[in-house]
């Protein structure tokens, strides 16, 4: 019975069992297997190829593969990576050289200005490298805008400038700063809880921290240093642990509610220590006007001293007579050298009026003649030596006399003036004789005598006789000293009549006492050859009188 | 007190919805950040029985065959404008398509239809039957036109009233 149910089981059932031994066979041969699996493995791949999980299975596998490749035979890989790893290289070079110059520039800039070198000594004084001071001195950032922003929403919590940020509609601006933080997430596939860290323009960042439900972003000019991020990170926890529930009801009902101020404003830093430097501008006037003063208080001396010598040398250049060749200093001395005339001033003199500190100057005078017309007329008259009433003066280079000088002086002094230098011709024909003046003056005396006459008389009246010895005795010393002198001299007798009676009697009066008044004078010893008579028509007066006329003796007389 | 609100506006390429607020917002920013992010922000401050709520209006680049509505900008959004244009049927569609698609970002908030182009309604060839087909009430949609100003203000009225009325 078991057989027939057997064989029945084997009639209904055998093919099937057969398919199924045939595939218990392929199960369990291992060889079996990995043919199958080998057919259809590179399709399973390029269908799952946009998988992450498959990247994630093979990854580990494919990177110990390498590993075993490379540890087997480096060269296939070699030769796999040999055209990208050319440009790599080519590239991280010149980026590496690049900053290189950039560092050179920075430490150059840094190293040679006078920063610089307070930075150096800052450092030597702190024990800091000076890399490290550099850098946090050159670490200057402000923050200008803060925006507290609801994450999800993207509308403004709190919105904080610094002092003088002109700002624009900060809601909006927030709104666009969410809108492009979901840009760059949906653009570039990161997850959701990441977010966008900073963007950067120029000197300007905008540097971003995430919370679950804020977001807080500030808007940096310059560079800021990392610890200034954690200020941000620090403040955006702050604000999510005091005002979780706020930002939950502030989405639903969109009612503003007040931010804790000490939680924002750290983050709105306006000053570091250079703007701290850079707040106390009075500090540097005050240096700089204690240098200068400092500086003035050490140059003055020199600076006066410099200024007297100036002054010296000018008043050197106008003194007549003096001729400035060379200036300068030598050996903290200052050296004048020239040409002086001995005629003018010592410019020693000149010295003291300027000022100068006579320790501190040399100077050397060469004599020399100057041709000016006081200088020539000063030595003409030191060489002739004219007596008190002869004045000199120069006529471009004639020199002139005026006054009154003997004879031999003047004989003399012609000849001594004609040799002093400069002077070109000399005129004495404005000088008197000293002998004719004298004479002159005498016969002048003479001449104011006046002998009286009686109406009608052709005889002296009153006191004649008296006059008439005066006048006889003058003309007889004029002619004493006439013959000294080599001159002579001539006696004119006048007379005039009054203005009573006729013409012809006038006339024959005026004869009449002229002859009277002559023969006077003969009689009192004057020779009659130098005494003639003439006649005066000068009318209402009777008198007789003298004129004498003194005459250089011409040449050739005895 | 001024009430923020986020408000996203949403269509068809072309329906109008830049010119509809174009003379009715505060403008800041150029209509060039559509075509690059796919978004401006624009704000319209609506007084509302004595309440100030300032919608920041997130007006996104419009829908059609080449683009697609940036979802993630509907995130946080208080009030939804879709705006359709009564000359073109099928701008009903995509509108009734990208509400579909905003319920799985932001669920279900206050929004209303604006069929714009109400100058235009002799050539228009959308019914209010064809509006209600695609869900939206009577009550909540408004014909309006952004050439002669017809109603645009009433629409963001509309919003806020609606608004209010969800928070309350």
């Amino acid at each position: 019975m078991p057989d027939r149910w057997a064989e029945l089981r084997g009639l209904i059932v055998g093919p099937e069992r057969e398919r199924i031994d045939k595939v218990e066979r392929k199960l369990d041969d291992p060889r079996l297997n990995v043919d199958e699996v080998s057919r259809v493995l590179p399709e399973a791949v390029q269908r799952r190829a946009a998988d992450r999980e498959l990247g994630m299975a093979l990854g580990p596998v494919v990177g110990e593969a390498i590993k075993v490749s490379v540890r087997r035979d480096p060269q296939p890989i070699v030769d796999a990576i040999f055209p990208i790893i050319g440009p790599a290289i080519r590239r991280a070079i010149a980026s590496a050289f690049s900053e290189l110059v950039e560092s050179i520039n920075t430490t150059l800039e840094h190293s040679f200005s006078p920063r610089g070198l307070g930075w150096r000594f800052e450092a030597l004084r702190t024990g800091k490298s000076f890399g490290e001071v550099v850098l946090s001195h050159s670490l200057l950032f402000r923050a200008e805008q803060l925006f507290l922003i609801h994450r999800e929403s993207g509308l403004l919590v709190k919105h904080l400038t610094a002092p003088g940020v002109k700002a624009l509609p900060p809601d909006m601006v927030a709104g666009m700063l969410t809108a492009i933080t979901e840009f760059a997430r949906d653009s570039f596939q990161v997850s959701k809880q990441e977010g966008l860290d900073s963007l950067a323009m120029g000197d300007l960042t905008v540097l971003v921290e995430q919370g679950p439900a804020a977001t807080l972003a500030s808007v940096v000019r310059g560079h800021a240093p990392v610890a200034y991020r954690e200020v941000l990170q620090e403040a955006v926890e702050g604000v999510q642990r005091a005002h979780a529930a706020d930002l939950d009801r502030f989405v639903a009902d969109g009612v503003p509610f007040e931010v804790r101020p000490e939680l924002l404003e750290p983050c709105l830093i306006s000053q570091l220590a250079e703007s701290k430097g850079r707040g106390s501008p009075w500090k540097l006037v005050v240096a700089a006007a204690l240098l200068l003063l400092g500086l003035g208080w050490c140059a003055y001396p020199k600076v006066q001293a410099s200024r007297a010598f100036n002054r010296y040398v000018t008043q050197l250049r106008e003194e007549p007579g003096v001729v400035v060749g060379s200036v300068g200093r030598r050996d903290g001395q200052y050296v004048v050298t020239g040409l002086r005339d001995p005629l003018a001033r010592d410019p020693k003199a000149l010295i003291a009026e300027a000022g100068l500190d006579t320790a501190v100057l040399v100077s050397h005078w060469e004599p020399y003649i100057a041709l000016r017309p006081e200088f020539v007329l000063r030595r003409a008259g030191g060489a002739i030596k004219p007596p008190a009433p002869v004045t000199l003066a120069m006529r471009g280079d004639t020199l002139a006399a005026v006054g009154v000088a003997s004879e031999s002086w003047m004989r003399s002094a012609q000849t001594t003036a004609a040799a002093v230098a400069g002077v070109g011709a000399v005129d004495f024909s404005q000088l008197k004789d000293s002998v004719d003046v004298a004479m002159r003056a005498t016969a002048d005396q003479v001449e104011q005598l006046r002998v009286e006459f009686a109406r009608g008389d052709v005889y002296p009246v009153g006191a004649f006789r008296s006059t008439a010895d005066s006048m006889a005795a003058t003309v007889l010393r004029l002619i004493t000293d006439a013959g000294n002198n080599r001159r002579e001299v001539a006696v004119e007798v006048r007379a005039s009549t009054d203005s009573i009676g006729n013409a012809q009697v006038n006339l024959e009066l005026r004869e009449g006492r002229s002859r009277a008044l002559r023969a006077l004078m003969i009689a009192r010893g004057v020779p009659s050859s130098i005494v003639t008579v003439n006649q005066d028509s000068t009318a209402g007066v009777r008198q007789a009188y003298l004129r004498v006329t003194i005459r250089p003796l011409l040449q050739g007389t005895p | 007190m001024v009430i923020q609100r986020k408000v996203c506006m949403l269509g068809a390429t072309a329906v109008g919805k830049t010119s509809l607020v174009r003379r009715f917002v505060e403008s800041m920013f150029s209509e060039r950040y559509q075509a690059t992010i796919g978004v401006k922000i624009d704000r319209k401050l609506v007084e509302l029985d004595g309440m100030s709520v300032s919608l920041l209006l997130w007006d996104l680049q419009g829908e059609d065959d080449l683009q697609r509505v940036r979802l993630s900008y509907l995130r946080g959004a208080a009030g939804l404008i879709f705006v359709a244009d009564g000359t073109r049927p099928e701008t009903l569609t995509i509108a009734r398509s990208i509400q579909e698609s905003s319920r799985e970002v932001v669920g279900d908030i206050p929004a209303i239809l604006v069929v714009n182009k109400a100058d235009l309604e002799s050539e228009w060839r959308v019914d209010d039957e064809s509006v209600r087909a695609i869900g939206f009430s009577p009550e909540n949609t408004l014909k309006a036109s952004a050439k002669d100003g017809r109603n645009v203000e009433a629409a963001f009225q509309l919003l806020v009233r609606q608004m209010a009325a969800r928070a309350s």
